[in-house]
């Protein structure tokens, strides 16, 4: 009996160290060209899948692929840029159902109890910081009527390797930069899994209000092991004095005559609908989403 | 002499109110009116921020002020859950209820009147004697609830519901519990008679129902509600709300119905009821289309899933504010 005991003592030390070197905690940042991966310096990583997204952002109208419904088509088109001037606007970080895909350079710690069991993972280094808390200590979520955030409330187990984590009470936000939405109803399953050196982040987002199916992102991330000193894509890192980053203080960028303007497209206004339809020759029907312009038949269909 | 005098003051001015409400409803007869949405009936305690705690799920969201000199409670929830909003309230403070303050005559902000501010001393344990409790509200409130009657004449509005003080000044402040507090009026919003309630120093914000997150905005035409006087109001707590770095937290807002927010929840819904109203404008105003048309023409597509809900509907929107475009 005790041997067994030992047995499965040392079993489950051996689980806890594999789990250990399959942990996500540290420095992580997007994969540029030249950075090594695995050792070796010659690996080219380019922001090739996520270029877009992770630098300048995307080009307006290009729902292409994202499973939206009429009602996040509607608000999409009614989206201006021009809102991101806004006093109310303008400070606004990225929320939990886009903020991985966007400009990204994660920082993830763990927090010990007394016993050196995890009870919670925080996790930096999003644009504008909405430093997510993942919780492992088993705990609810919070009432329907606690307050929403932009990072929302986060709980997390283990399973095979892989961290599973499940968001609620998520503000209002997008989950493009370009206008497609998400709601305060949005749920966010989300998988971290670290092949060595590379972190690999799916999600998957419910939103009742402004999906039709889920929407399913994932993006890598490298490791950076002496710590993050630079942040890409041109803009200040969060180190430096200017802390672009993770401060921002509510300015007009706009001298306005009115106090209270809210800069939006009425229904069949929007000018840019057709200008990324024409750039790549596909109908506007495809740049403005839905479910089916996810799968490959579509672009099958279109041939048709 | 002097309480006679102002009973009959305050019968000639409740009987002219009466006679405007008349004259008024031959106009908003046909709006509908936004009945509230359903009440869960499982009371929660939420801390907010500061002095101010949030008690929810019996109708609409009651703010409660906790301090040495006693309890400010800011409406009263739905009718029939007095005792539970009692007890929800003893479990913050052992202190007597001292304030009152009602943000409307909305019948789940008003409900828990009666056996609110009929404590005796304001004493939640259900002993003691001492003052009175004054139940603030603009004095709009006060005026529709004495005159309010159904059809065979009876009072809708049990006397002891009232309120005992109607405030008509734009603004009013007090210090209790050491907190500076601004009551503001802010006119023809869900009704005439809405109140903000801000707490300076806990830095919450009560909005009444010219704020949820559950609906799309509630506007009682019937008691002088309008869109635009929303919108004005949203703009108004937009101009005492400051969020904290990078727009989270700050001031906090406990809506009307739904979850405690800020000032990012209250812009997303300014936004939604300005770019509403603006389509309502092009399609009224500027195509000059029939209320038929205008419904065909889904205003409010890119909310209808998030706040139409069977109680206040879009349609029932639509049709309630199309009269304020003609």
């Amino acid at each position: 009996m005790i041997k067994q005991l030992l047995c499965l003592a040392i079993f489950s030390q051996a689980i806890a160290v594999h789990a250990q070197e399959t942990d996500i905690v540290g420095y992580w940042n997007q994969p540029a060209p030249g950075w090594p991966i695995g050792g070796e310096q010659t690996a080219l990583w380019g922001f090739l899948e996520d270029a877009m997204e992770r630098s300048d952002g995307p080009a307006l109208i290009d729902f292409l692929g994202l499973p939206i419904n009429e009602e996040g088509l509607s608000r999409a088109l009614t989206y201006d840029g021009a809102l991101l001037g806004v006093p109310e606007h303008v400070c606004m970080r990225h929320p939990a159902p886009y903020n991985f895909w966007g400009p990204a350079s994660p920082r993830i710690a763990s927090q010990f109890d007394y016993n050196l069991d995890v009870i919670s993972y925080t996790l930096g280094g999003t644009f504008r910081r909405a430093d997510r808390t993942i919780w492992m200590d088993g705990r609810d979520h919070p009432s329907e009527y606690a307050p929403h955030t932009w990072a929302g409330f986060t709980t997390g187990h283990w399973e095979n390797g892989t961290l599973i984590t499940k968001t609620t009470h998520i503000k209002w936000g997008w989950i493009r930069r370009n206008g497609v939405p998400s709601s305060d109803q949005a749920t966010v399953h989300t998988y971290y899994q670290r092949n060595n050196d590379v972190l690999t982040i799916t999600w998957f987002v419910d939103d009742p209000i402004y999906l039709s199916d889920t929407f399913i992102r994932s993006a890598d991330f490298v490791v950076a092991p002496r710590g993050i000193t630079t942040a890409s894509f041109g803009v200040e890192a969060a180190d430096s004095t200017t802390d672009f980053f993770t401060e921002c203080l509510n300015r007009p960028e706009i001298a306005r005559p009115v106090k209270h303007y809210v800069p939006h497209y009425l229904p069949g206004e929007n000018p840019f609908v057709g200008d990324l339809a024409e750039e790549l020759g596909v109908p506007v029907e495809a740049t403005l989403g839905g479910a089916e312009t996810a799968y490959p038949e579509y672009k099958e269909m279109l041939k048709e | 002499m002097k309480l006679y005098t102002f009973l009959n003051l305050y019968r000639s001015k409740a009987i002219f109110l009466t006679l405007l409400t008349l004259i008024f409803s031959v106009k908003t007869l046909a709006q509908p009116f936004p009945a509230e949405p359903p009440i869960s009936g499982e009371l929660e305690v939420l801390h907010v921020q500061g002095n101010v705690w949030l008690i929810a799920g019996g109708g609409g969201n009651i703010a409660v002020q906790a301090g040495e000199q006693g309890v400010m409670v800011v409406d009263t929830g739905a009718n029939g859950f007095g005792e539970e909003v009692i007890n929800a309230i003893a479990s913050i403070s052992d202190r007597p209820i001292r304030y009152i303050v009602n943000t409307a005559l909305a019948t789940q902000h008003i409900g828990g009147n009666t056996e609110l501010a009929n404590l005796p001393g304001g004493l939640t344990s259900g002993a003691g004697l001492g003052a009175r409790i004054n139940v603030v509200s603009q004095e709009n409130v006060l005026f529709r609830m004495s005159v309010a009657r159904d059809t065979e004449g009876e009072r809708i509005y049990p006397q002891l519901s009232w309120p005992t003080d109607g405030y008509f000044e734009p603004q009013r402040g007090q210090i209790f519990n050491g907190e500076a507090i601004d009551i503001i009026h802010v006119p023809n919003a869900y009704s005439d008679g809405d109140s903000l309630v801000y707490f300076r120093g806990s830095n919450v914000l009560v909005s009444g129902d010219v704020f949820t997150n559950t609906s799309l905005p509630l506007i009682n035409y019937s008691l002088g509600g309008s869109l635009q006087g929303s919108i004005n109001a949203l703009d108004q707590m937009l101009d005492i709300t400051i969020s904290d770095n990078l727009a989270e937290g700050g001031t906090y807002v406990i809506p009307g119905h739904g979850y405690i927010s800020d000032e990012a929840d209250l812009v997303e819904y300014r936004d939604m009821a300005y770019i509403v109203r603006d389509r309502l404008q092009r399609l009224i105003v500027e195509e000059g289309l029939s209320l038929d048309q205008v419904k065909q023409a889904r205003p409010i597509l890119g909310w209808e899933a998030r706040y139409s809900r069977p109680e206040w509907t879009a349609d029932m929107f639509i049709e309630a504010v199309y009269d304020e475009f003609q």
